[in-house]
């Protein structure tokens, strides 16, 4: 489903990835793990759109992608979702969710349907799944960080992407936030069959929730296994967990 | 009603707003019979400012985009209209369409250039081509009259009257306010504003901002060229200060003073600011002192105007971000 090779992205002096593999099949749940700097988050801007590579391939459901606007890498059913909170904060959540609806319905040149009575349904669906239905009417720079995080998701969900990327999805969120978030994206993966593909700090979340995960190291990625494998290999423990796993 | 006019979107009870309308609209249908004249023509001032101020905020509350010269528009409207009654034998209607068409046209290849920046490179963008606009219209001797600008434009006989021109502006603000607050109210209304919050995470869900953008700027002109029309039927001339700076930032002040993320928020800005400038201009010529108090005050104690002050208080549990700062 989505073919990264050699990728390449630099700026000024400063090379943040300097040759990034991966693949992810279609309904794998795929995690990048690496220390900060790793250019996790370059990465995932790279597929995304929000950033040009200098060099290399990214393609995306057979397509080259690589230097795509963002809305036509979206629109391809690449879903992004930030680590740090990326909302619409005067609109209210389920405005918020109902906006990314709007868009993948092709919906955003319409100037006369009151926009009250589009998309309800679908919108709802979404915030119900991310138990964020009781909070719909409030203005979402009002929430709780956890909550955000939560619409962060939502707002992905909304253009039904066929691969999800998230980067930290579950940051600064309460232990109780983190299985709620982790169950919803399982319960994505297993019913409606939606590739994941994310990036975390937390390693005992991506080795119980990742089918495969990716090891980036300065910018390269060293590895890319079944978590056993990741876990065993000498080169990660080295590198990154440190020796102590 | 204070609570009715504050609404926001897509939270508005319909039938509520519709009845607020109503009585609104028959008191000021209602005017030209018990108000002297000074009064109505005032009041054609103030619907024609505000129609103006709310298309300008249509960009700037709703669309996050640094409009700094909205006047051009206005008054490209305003010359469109008095030069066509003027020179061509067109029929009368047609002129008064064209008004508005070619300010939108203006808008249209004013956005295409300006919409590939964003924020302040913007609206500094749009200042410079608007005043490159300014001084064609101010020197263009042949053509628009120059500084002089165009006087005694022959109206129709039907809105030429005080009581005529104030009714045919009543009329064509409430239909422009309403097409507006429909389009506001639509899909894509709601997608502006979250290109106004953020145009990035907006890119990120499928949304062609750039294209969006332009869209609303094509919009916005449209309306103040309504506006700029409006204004020649009720003054009868048109002059190069319709296209100034100035007379921007003036509108943009109806557009905070009101409160910028309300729908009427401009219209009751527009109101203030024009009632206080004939009462101050009553005691004395330095309009601008009164302006610049008014602005400084705003700044303090009202940031996001006063029917976003009031909603403040009419909404309860809806806290905007901006009152934490």
């Amino acid at each position: 489903m989505l073919r990264i090779r050699n990728v390449q992205k630099s700026f000024g002096d400063f090379l943040a990835v300097k040759k990034a593999n991966l693949d992810v099949k279609k309904g794998e749940i795929v995690a990048v793990i690496g220390p900060n700097g790793a250019g996790k988050s370059t990465l995932f801007k790279l597929i995304s759109g929000y950033l040009a590579p200098d060099n290399g391939s990214i393609i995306f459901q057979d397509r080259e992608i690589a230097g795509l606007a963002p809305y036509r890498i979206c629109r391809l059913g690449l879903g992004m979702s930030f680590q740090i909170v990326n909302v619409f904060d005067r609109l209210t959540v389920f405005e918020n969710v109902q906006v990314s609806v709007l868009s993948h319905l092709r919906r955003a040149f319409d100037l006369v349907t009151p926009a009250g009575r589009v998309a309800v349904e679908q919108t709802m669906e979404i915030l119900e799944s991310v138990y964020l239905a009781n909070v719909k009417d409030r203005v979402s720079g009002s929430l709780s960080h956890g909550e955000r995080k939560a619409l962060e998701i939502a707002i992905a969900l909304g253009t039904n992407p066929e691969l999800l990327i998230l980067d930290e999805p579950t940051a600064g969120m309460s232990p109780d936030e983190t299985f709620s978030t982790i169950h919803l994206l399982e319960k994505l993966n297993v019913s409606f069959g939606l590739t994941i593909l994310f990036c975390e700090h937390d390693m005992e979340l991506v080795f119980s929730f990742a089918n495969r995960i990716m090891v980036m190291q300065q910018g390269l990625s060293i590895i890319q296994g079944p978590p056993e494998e990741v876990r065993n290999n000498q080169h990660v423990k080295e590198a990154y967990l440190g020796g102590t796993r | 009603m204070v609570k009715i006019l504050s609404t926001r979107y897509g939270k508005s009870s319909g039938f509520k707003l519709l009845l607020a309308f109503s009585v609104i609209i028959l008191i000021l249908a209602l005017c030209p019979q018990f108000l002297p004249r000074f009064f109505v023509y005032l009041l054609a001032l103030i619907l024609i400012s505000g129609l103006q101020a709310t298309s300008l905020n249509v960009a700037l509350g709703y669309g996050g985009m640094y409009q700094f010269h909205h006047a051009v528009f206005f008054g490209i409207g305003a010359y469109t209209v008095s030069i066509m009654l003027m020179k061509t034998n067109l029929p009368p209607a047609l002129s008064f369409l064209a008004g508005p068409m070619v300010a939108a046209m203006l808008g249209f290849i004013m956005g295409l250039i300006c919409v590939r920046l964003s924020k302040l490179y913007f609206g500094m963008l749009q200042l410079s081509l608007g005043s490159l606009v300014w001084i064609v219209v101010f020197r263009w001797y042949s053509f628009t009259g120059g500084d002089d600008g165009l006087h005694g434009v022959p109206v129709p006989a039907l809105i030429s009257s005080v009581n005529g021109s104030y009714y045919f502006a009543l009329i064509t603000s409430i239909v422009s306010l309403f097409m507006m607050y429909v389009i506001l109210n639509s899909p894509f209304g709601r997608i502006l504003q979250a290109i106004r919050d953020n145009p990035e995470r907006s890119e990120g869900v499928g949304v062609r901002v750039k294209l969006h953008q332009l869209v609303t700027q094509v919009i916005a002109a449209f309306f103040a060229g309504v506006a700029g029309v409006l204004f020649v039927t009720v003054e009868g001339s048109a002059f190069p200060d319709l296209l100034s700076w100035t007379l921007s930032l003036e509108f943009i002040i109806m557009c905070l003073l009101g409160g910028w993320f309300t729908f009427l928020g401009p219209m009751l800005g527009a109101a203030i600011i024009v009632s206080l400038r004939t009462l101050v201009g009553v005691y004395t010529e330095y309009w601008t002192f009164a302006l610049a108090v008014i602005l400084m005050l705003l700044i303090f104690f009202l940031p996001e105007g006063v029917l976003g002050y009031f909603q403040r208080f009419s909404q309860v549990p809806d806290h905007s971000p901006a009152e934490d700062k």
